[in-house]
């Protein structure tokens, strides 16, 4: 190769110095590459310097340096550990003094088979545990008074679960407790529940649901955090979860006493269906009414010894009420002509010395004994004199 | 049953006392004087039950998640 000064191609070459290098390099990469963009890769060697994130990101045959800044990190949901594989929204950071590049992070969020390990890894622990175990699911209450929703605050769930309660059971008061439903937020999701423990019965509260709508596994992440398994496990009240989709099983699902597929299924699971209820009300009524009505007709049958027949009215009510209204008659009737009830009004029986009653003064004379039988005990008396009264012959 | 007790009966105690007298009255031991007061008495649990099935308003809170206290929810939810 000839001598550079030699050449007069080399003296058409742009020159820069290093500096002047670095900035160009820069100026490329800014005008040329995308501001943003997607990586889906592993992160490796996560090191926190002075609370700025760095890593390697790595697809096994390539890697490059990426870093989060502090102020990036503090809103991030999510810090990933050494091997986790992450999906990152970034942009390129090119430093010109050194024209060294790296991937600045600007969103973070663990990838689906990070999301999957960890949910193993924490269902394996607390399988081992026992708190996944069928004997510890409790029953939920029949006929919930009062019941809790703990999902965010507005939210398309929310309003599922609110349409599906008033649709079911109205008559069941609705506690909405706001929680975040993604991202690390699971200290928050615990707080409540520590507040429930302590305030469920004051709050009269007898069921909770924790509740998210549909997204992807990945938006699922915080209900495998196993603090927030511990706090459902630790509830004083049964516990249905309703979260994602049909298919997403988190951690929260299965340590809950129930795991429904959706929100709204959440809501079928815990409060009864008021029309069916009032269907078997309506049905209960029937029989128990007719049962009653035939009971009480079989006595009216035989205390009138077969009168004839009452003719039918139209309501069961009615007919019902109407054979109350004789069997009050009846027993009434039969209270009115007792011997206590004539006693308690001032009449006696007299009976002879044989014992049969006296009902005139016919084979009575005087020196007889007869007895008056009064309301407490009876009398024994002797007749003096008969005198003929101005009854006679008019009973 | 008294009114004042009823009223705080929910749907499960009033349902539970209605399958009792309802069982009472279809005993045949039951003398046919005590039917009358029993069968008010179903009346009287299966329009508690009715009422808590009619019931159209439900009532819902929201409970402040800092210090669970009640406050009215805001309708606009979705």
């Amino acid at each position: 190769m000839a001598p550079l000064q030699a050449t007069k191609e080399l003296m058409d070459l742009p020159r820069y110095s290093v500096q002047q290098l670095n900035e160009a390099i820069g100026v490329l990469l800014e005008r040329a590459f995308a501001p943003r963009f997607l990586i889906e890769a592993a992160a490796l060697k996560p090191v926190l310097k002075k609370g700025h994130l760095w890593f390697t990101l790595s697809d096994g045959d390539a890697s490059i340096q990426a870093v989060a800044w502090a102020s990036t990190l503090q809103r991030l949901n999510f810090c990933p550990e050494d091997g986790d594989g992450v999906v990152v929204v970034a942009k390129l950071n090119f430093w010109a003094a050194r024209a060294s590049l790296s991937v600045q992070i600007l969103d973070m969020r663990p990838s689906l088979t990070t999301v999957l390990r960890r949910f193993e890894a924490v269902k394996i622990k607390l399988e081992a545990e026992g708190l996944l175990a069928l004997e510890k699911k409790r029953s939920l209450p029949a006929y919930p008074s009062c019941i809790a929703l703990l999902t965010s605050v507005p939210s398309s769930a929310l309003a599922d679960l609110l349409r599906t309660a008033q649709q079911r059971w109205p008559g069941c008061a609705i506690r909405v407790v706001p929680i975040p439903v993604q991202g690390d937020k699971e200290k928050e999701i615990c707080l409540v529940f520590e507040k429930l423990e302590k305030h469920w019965q004051q709050l009269g509260i007898e069921a909770l649901v924790l509740a998210r709508g549909g997204g992807s596994r990945e938006d699922l992440a915080i209900f495998d955090s196993e603090a927030i398994a511990r706090c459902i496990s630790r509830c004083p009240i049964p516990t249905v979860t309703g979260i994602g989709h049909e298919d997403d099983i988190t951690v929260a699902d299965l340590v809950a006493d129930y795991r429904a597929a959706t929100p709204t299924a959440a809501i079928v699971a815990l409060l009864p269906d008021g029309k069916q209820k009032q269907q078997q009300l309506y049905q209960q009524g029937l029989h128990w009414r007719q049962y009653l009505q035939n009971r009480i007709q079989i006595k009216i049958d035989n205390h009138h010894q077969n009168q004839g027949t009452q003719q039918c009215k139209n309501s069961v009510e009615k007919r019902i009420e109407r054979k109350l209204w004789q069997l009050k008659n009846l027993i009434n009737l039969r209270s009115a002509v007792s011997p206590l009830r004539l006693a308690k009004r001032g009449y006696c029986i007299l009976r002879s010395e044989a014992g049969k009653v006296v009902k005139n003064s016919k084979n009575l004379k005087k020196g007889d004994l007869i007895s008056a039988e009064l309301i407490d005990g009876s009398l024994e008396l002797t007749i003096n004199n008969f005198a003929k009264g101005k009854n006679e012959g008019q009973l | 049953m008294k009114k004042s007790n009823k009223q705080q009966l929910n749907y499960q105690q009033a349902q539970e006392a209605l399958e009792k007298i309802i069982s009472n009255l279809q005993s045949e031991e039951l003398p046919i004087e005590d039917i009358p007061s029993l069968y008010a008495e179903a009346l009287e649990m299966e329009k508690t039950c009715r009422e808590i099935l009619n019931q159209v308003v439900q009532d819902i809170k929201k409970l402040d998640p800092e210090g669970l206290i009640l406050n009215e929810l805001s309708l606009d939810v979705s």
